[in-house]
């Protein structure tokens, strides 16, 4: 148990602070000549969980360190909560970024607790000794010393402990076993219920965490390229499921994203919103509609981006429409 | 629920960092890990050449051994604070201006631990040379004269220290920049330089001050003027460097550590 990290705990009748709002104008950061961000005016809306999406080397990482204060923009700049967190003591307290890798150095376990619930003013021993229990994290041993998925764990514990009202996940449950990962997801949702806070998901295990989204946020070559609810994401697309000849003839004139056929009945998944006519049409046709994936959106859009912006229209332009 | 309807610059109440002492103690903490070994390795080794050596020199084997040892150490955790702990802290929410002034707090409490420790060798070498008739006298140039000067002689390895660790955190800093190569490289600047103005500073009094003040004491504390500008401007030189440090550090990016 890890009773001596106690001191810090805040009260359970202490009122927890606002989750943070985030947002970014026009933010480039540049490594040499390489763009890892490039104009990104991006929206997290605080008090909500948003899944941060993108292909190995679309900038996630990048965006998560500038908005954490980890790197300096090279241009544009990041507001949380109002104000700009570099070097600004009483933002960057309510900041909690969590890397795949962990930043633990050559410490015990119980060190890196202890670092935590003296200076997170917002760390509860309670919620952290619960997880520990649960996850199994070995308290004695050196951070080195833990297996990748220990590490993960030992991020989730801290992630959620801290209960900052700004909490991002970057890739940190990778080493987890799928049950651990699960319980992972399971924890987060119900303190987040108990405590609202602004949480940001980076992740490539895109059918895991969906649920969990209430707002998508999709960076692709270190561009904006789509931000908004998680439900008009997936009204964007659209399964269609029936006979093969049926579906052929329903999805001709939309984007066909991917098909799966079983015999003589296929499954088409198509890129575009359904009109009411249009399913109408479709059920007098035998097919059924089915709700697509954020994961199957994300990869026909990342795949090949000028399906989502239109042809000649920068994207910001495009995202600012519609924020409108 | 959209994006536009929330105000994005709303300011809400801002979350109040702890105390900086806080991050301070838990890095004088993770100093005093490895302090510990060390002390304790280096009074075995003087205890073992104290035994086989010490009845036939002339010369104080603290002085000139041991007490270096520590400044060394000081240095070599000032440097580990930035590349080990820099990420950590700023992870844990800290401004890495928080870091170095909780960082310079930690090797602060670490020099006077070791000034404690060097101070109670340099009694024990006294009572050696009391009871067994050994003759270990003190060569160097110090700002005290004798062992028994208990306030000269911790005020100087103080400040001598914290010198060191203050280094130390100036050559983390290029070593997180830089990386191993030029990091090393930069030690001219970050170490040398450093060290040699603060020696200068400290021990060898400059000649104008003595001769200016020198019939001036501190009645006091019994010190001359020359000693006191001595230690008043390392102090004054080892703010300097916190502020160097503290500006350089501001600008050092965390990066990505892939395990």
């Amino acid at each position: 148990m890890m009773t001596s990290t106690a001191p810090a705990a805040i009260s359970p009748l202490t009122p927890l602070p606002a989750p943070y709002a985030v947002q970014t104008e026009d933010l480039r950061v540049n490594f040499g000549a390489t763009k890892a961000l490039d104009r990104v005016s991006a929206r997290i809306v605080p008090g909500a969980i948003t899944g941060l999406l993108g292909r190995n080397g679309s900038g996630k990482s990048t965006l998560l360190a500038a908005i954490a204060a980890y790197r300096r923009p090279s241009s544009g700049r990041v507001l949380v909560a109002g104000r700009e967190p570099y070097e600004e003591p009483a933002v960057v307290a309510g900041i909690c970024l969590l890397r795949e890798a962990g930043d633990f150095a050559d410490c015990s376990v119980r060190q890196v607790l202890q670092l935590a619930a003296s200076v997170r003013p917002t760390w509860s021993s309670t919620v952290a000794d619960r997880l520990l229990e649960r996850f199994k994290v070995p308290m004695r041993k050196k951070t080195t010393n833990l297996s990748r998925g220990q590490r993960s764990a030992l991020a989730a514990v801290i992630g959620i402990a801290s209960r900052s009202p700004l909490t991002m996940f970057d890739e940190t449950y990778l080493g987890m076993d799928a049950p651990t990962r699960y319980a992972f997801y399971e924890e987060l949702l119900a303190d987040y219920s108990e405590q609202p806070r602004t949480i940001i998901i980076s992740s490539h295990l895109i059918e895991e965490v969906e649920r969990l989204f209430e707002y998508v946020l999709v960076l692709d070559q270190g561009r904006l390229l789509l931000q908004e609810s998680a439900d008009d994401l997936r009204e964007r697309g659209a399964r269609v499921v029936g006979q093969s000849a049926a579906v052929e003839s329903f999805v001709a004139p939309y984007t066909v994203v991917s098909r799966q056929s079983l015999g003589r009945t296929m499954a088409a998944t198509i890129y575009g919103a359904l009109a009411t006519d249009a399913r109408a049409d479709a059920s007098a046709a035998g097919l059924d509609i089915e709700s697509v994936s954020i994961q199957d959106l994300f990869v026909h859009l990342t795949a090949d981006s000028s399906h989502y912006v239109p042809a000649g229209e920068p994207v910001d332009s495009q995202h600012a429409k519609e924020l409108r | 629920m959209t994006a536009a309807s929330y105000d994005l610059s709303a300011q809400p109440a801002a979350v109040q960092p702890n105390n900086l002492l806080a991050p301070a103690r838990w890095l004088t903490a993770r100093h005093l890990d490895k302090a510990l070994w060390f002390t304790g390795i280096v009074v075995v080794i003087f205890g073992v050449v104290l035994t086989a050596i010490g009845a036939d020199i002339s010369f104080s084997l603290w002085e000139n051994f041991v007490s270096s040892g520590p400044a060394w150490f000081t240095l070599a955790m000032g440097a580990t604070a930035v590349t080990s702990f820099l990420p950590v802290l700023v992870a844990q929410g800290q401004t890495r201006g928080r870091f170095v002034a909780a960082a310079a707090l930690a090797l602060a409490a670490l020099a006077a631990l070791l000034s404690i420790f060097v101070l109670v060798g340099y009694g024990a070498e006294s009572l050696l040379n009391e009871r067994l008739g050994w003759s270990m006298a003190l060569v160097g140039e110090h700002t005290f004269d004798s062992r028994s000067q208990i306030f000269l002689v911790f005020s100087e390895y103080f400040v001598r220290y914290l010198l060191f660790g203050l280094v130390g955190i100036l050559a983390g800093y290029g070593f997180y920049r830089a990386g191993g190569w030029w990091g090393t490289l930069l030690l001219l600047l970050t170490a040398a330089l450093p060290l040699g103005l603060g020696n200068i500073l400290l021990v060898q009094e400059f000649e104008i001050i003595r001769q200016g003040f020198a019939s001036m004491t501190f009645v006091w504390v019994g010190l001359t003027t020359a000693t006191v500008a001595g230690l008043g401007l390392t102090l004054a030189f080892e703010l300097v460097l916190f502020f160097v440090c503290y500006a350089l550090l501001r600008t050092v990016p965390i990066r990505t550590k892939l395990n």
